[in-house]
């Protein structure tokens, strides 16, 4: 989608230098931080707001930390010191929202050996689709060679 | 071949045939299939600015609720460093699980008469490994561990306990064996990498941060003992109940610096003359006999 | 239709009249792709085949007979030298007994931590007596000791009609205050009874 202020800026020619600090990924306004086109390589950057407040699970879902998990404790009770520390998952919308923010590598489904977050990368009782239009699995990992029967078998992932 | 010369009627039994059974929700609407225009307050339904404004006016960001331009509600919840901040120390594996490998072997894949390592595993062409992501290898996992019927030798990057003792109790044998990013991309695409004329680089010990997992013979690492890998292997046979087979694999293991089986590290292979060349002065063969450790967060 | 059948007639012929019209090559491909394509080795023409890693590519693709020695495949000595300058890879010896010198020191903390405990466990009931038995001789000493005190606050709360801390200063001077009232009193007592004695002797 190339809005019209991005085309020009892109075909500008030389301008008068400007004081003003360089528009660099740290340095731009909040409301431009979907950035479609960076300016050195022309590719999609990912938002680093959302990186630092937001995980994405392998099966799409993102999680975030509580806001205010650490004021007030001595005012708040029992319950919440518990569940100020859990985190939380994100509705259907903002998951969207937020895969539109990331690049595909975020995007990708990682393997790590010792993960805490583990378990919690298996999504069980969709009734949605297991595949799109590729044929690739949305939520579940990708299984080499397996049949359905089989691999729900071995894997609980559905 | 059979993938290109198929006529629309196969193509389109194809999908028809992989699709899931028909359900209500697949007959609903898809999101944004269908929307109401709205009717804003403001005279001429547009909210005090001309059709032109509104079009060269900047557009809200990606997901904006209305309030505070600088204030997005991505910004609104707390950071945890938890999430995100390590992506570039963190050692991604891939997972390949025993019920995978069966298959594999199954329909001809893998052979299991011959040692399996990362460049068999990445030669069938089901895995991507890029070390240039931080993919440092093979991650062996027991789904189907109870039913494992093959005697394999077999190098991984990481095994759970679960997956070691399946593949020990069918007779087999796992080390797990670390590549650092060199040596990974030469396993991972032995052909193009001969094709650049490059030298068979020499694997590098793992880092610090590793070399225990390595060493642990519990692991069945390739830098630990022979009698404590024994120890270990009869452990695991007693703690979870199964007899070791008698029967060993008899090949040889790879060397610790070695890439490939029976080429030396340090040398270079020519597809063409069908020839591996080694040096053979003393400097080279020196620098290719140093065993160096990998820097700490390669 | 009869076009094809010339082509299809000259495949299968068995006579290969060769001297028959020379074959054109109407690809217009430039020399070097059309000797690529017939699977020769292209000379090199362009300054980026001169580059290093061009010429260890050449090798790749076509062995000895691209021309290019074996030698230069390999790192040359200035390139080692310079990455042990660097110095960006450790010796693994060094590495490993490094590990091993810190699994010792850990193995060492441990069973120095677990005989500390030992000890302490040792020494565990007695200690816990003897801090019971503080706890029981601070109430006492307590009684001991503050009784005066609490009497002293006591009797000042009782002469004068309200509560002074002890801490405060004019606590000192109140007390001296009622010290000296009362042994005035006491003065006055004892001449009372002295007078009164006499009294009772002139009387009788």
């Amino acid at each position: 989608m190339l809005t019209k202020a991005v085309m020009t800026s892109l075909c500008a020619t030389r301008q008068a230098p400007v004081n003003v600090a360089a528009r660099g990924i740290a340095n731009i306004p909040a409301h431009e931080y979907h950035i479609r086109f960076d300016q050195r390589v022309g590719r999609k950057r990912p938002a680093q707001d959302v990186l630092d407040r937001f995980k994405r699970l392998n099966n799409g879902m993102w999680i975030h930390a509580h806001p205010g998990r650490h004021k007030l404790k001595y005012m708040k009770d029992e319950t919440w010191q518990k569940t100020s520390l859990y985190y939380e998952t994100c509705t259907k919308e903002q998951c969207e929202i937020l895969d539109k923010l990331m690049t595909p590598y975020w995007l990708r489904q990682k393997h790590y050996p010792n993960d805490p977050y583990s378990a919690y990368h298996v999504r069980h009782n969709i009734n949605s689709p297991r595949v799109d239009d590729r044929g690739n699995f949305v939520r579940e990992r990708k299984k080499i060679l397996m049949d359905d029967i089989t691999s729900q078998r071995f894997f609980p992932d559905c | 071949m059979s993938q290109a010369l198929r006529s629309a009627k196969e193509r389109a039994f194809q999908i028809v045939e992989k699709a899931s059974r028909i359900r209500v929700q697949d007959a609903r609407d898809n999101i944004g299939a269908r929307t109401t225009g709205r009717q804003l307050k403001k005279g001429h339904n547009q909210m005090g600015h001309t059709q032109g404004a509104l079009e060269r006016a900047a557009k809200p960001p990606l997901g904006w609720i209305w309030g505070d331009f600088f204030r997005p509600w991505q910004r609104m919840y707390p950071g945890e460093k938890l999430f995100n901040a390590d992506i570039n120390s963190r050692r991604e594996y891939i997972p390949l699980s025993l019920i995978e490998l069966a298959r594999l072997i199954d329909l001809g894949w893998i052979n299991p008469s011959r040692p399996i390592d990362v460049s068999a595993l990445c030669a069938t062409q089901k895995f991507q490994i890029n070390p240039k992501i931080r993919q440092y290898g093979f991650d062996l996992t027991e789904e189907g561990a109870d039913s494992f019927p093959y005697q394999i030798d077999i190098e991984v990057q990481y095994a759970t306990q679960s997956a070691i003792a399946a593949v020990e109790k069918a007779g087999g044998r796992v080390r797990t064996a670390y590549y650092d990013v060199e040596s990974l991309e030469a396993a991972v695409n032995p052909k193009a990498w001969f094709e650049k004329g490059k030298v068979i680089p020499k694997r590098k010990a793992p880092p610090a941060s590793l070399i225990e997992y390595y060493m642990d013979a519990k692991n069945r690492g390739y830098l630990s003992e022979e009698t404590e890998m024994e120890k270990e292997r009869q452990l695991s046979a007693d703690v979870r109940g199964y007899v070791l087979p008698d029967v060993k694999v008899s090949s040889a293991l790879k060397s610790i610096d070695q890439v490939f089986h029976g080429i030396p590290s340090g040398s270079v292979v020519s597809l063409a003359d069908k020839k591996v060349f080694a040096p053979k002065n003393e400097l080279h063969r020196e620098y290719y006999n140093r065993q160096v450790s990998d820097k700490l967060y390669s | 239709m009869l076009r094809n059948w010339r082509v299809l007639a000259r495949s299968f012929a068995t006579t290969a009249s060769e001297e028959a019209t020379p074959k054109v090559d109407i690809s217009f491909l430039r020399p070097r792709h059309r000797i690529i394509a017939a699977g020769g080795i292209p000379p090199v023409q362009f300054d980026s085949e001169r580059e290093r890693a061009a010429r260890r590519e050449r090798f790749g693709r076509y062995g000895l007979a691209s021309g290019v020695p074996v030698e230069e495949l390999f790192p040359t000595a200035e390139e080692i030298e310079e990455e042990q300058a660097i110095g960006l890879f450790r010796e693994f010896n060094d590495v490993k007994k490094e590990y091993n010198e810190l699994q010792k020191k850990k193995k060492e903390a441990e069973v120095a931590r677990l005989a500390e405990l030992e000890k302490n466990l040792k020494k565990y009931p007695a200690a816990l007596a003897k801090y019971e038995a503080s706890l029981v001789k601070q109430e006492r000493e307590k009684d001991d000791k503050e009784l005066a005190l609490e009497k002293r606050i006591r009797e000042i709360q009782e002469y004068f009609g309200y509560w002074m801390d002890p801490k405060d200063p004019r606590f000192e001077v109140m007390l001296q205050q009622k010290e000296a009232e009362e042994k005035k009193a006491a003065k006055m007592a004892k001449r009372d009874e002295i007078q009164k004695k006499r009294y009772a002797e002139n009387v009788q």
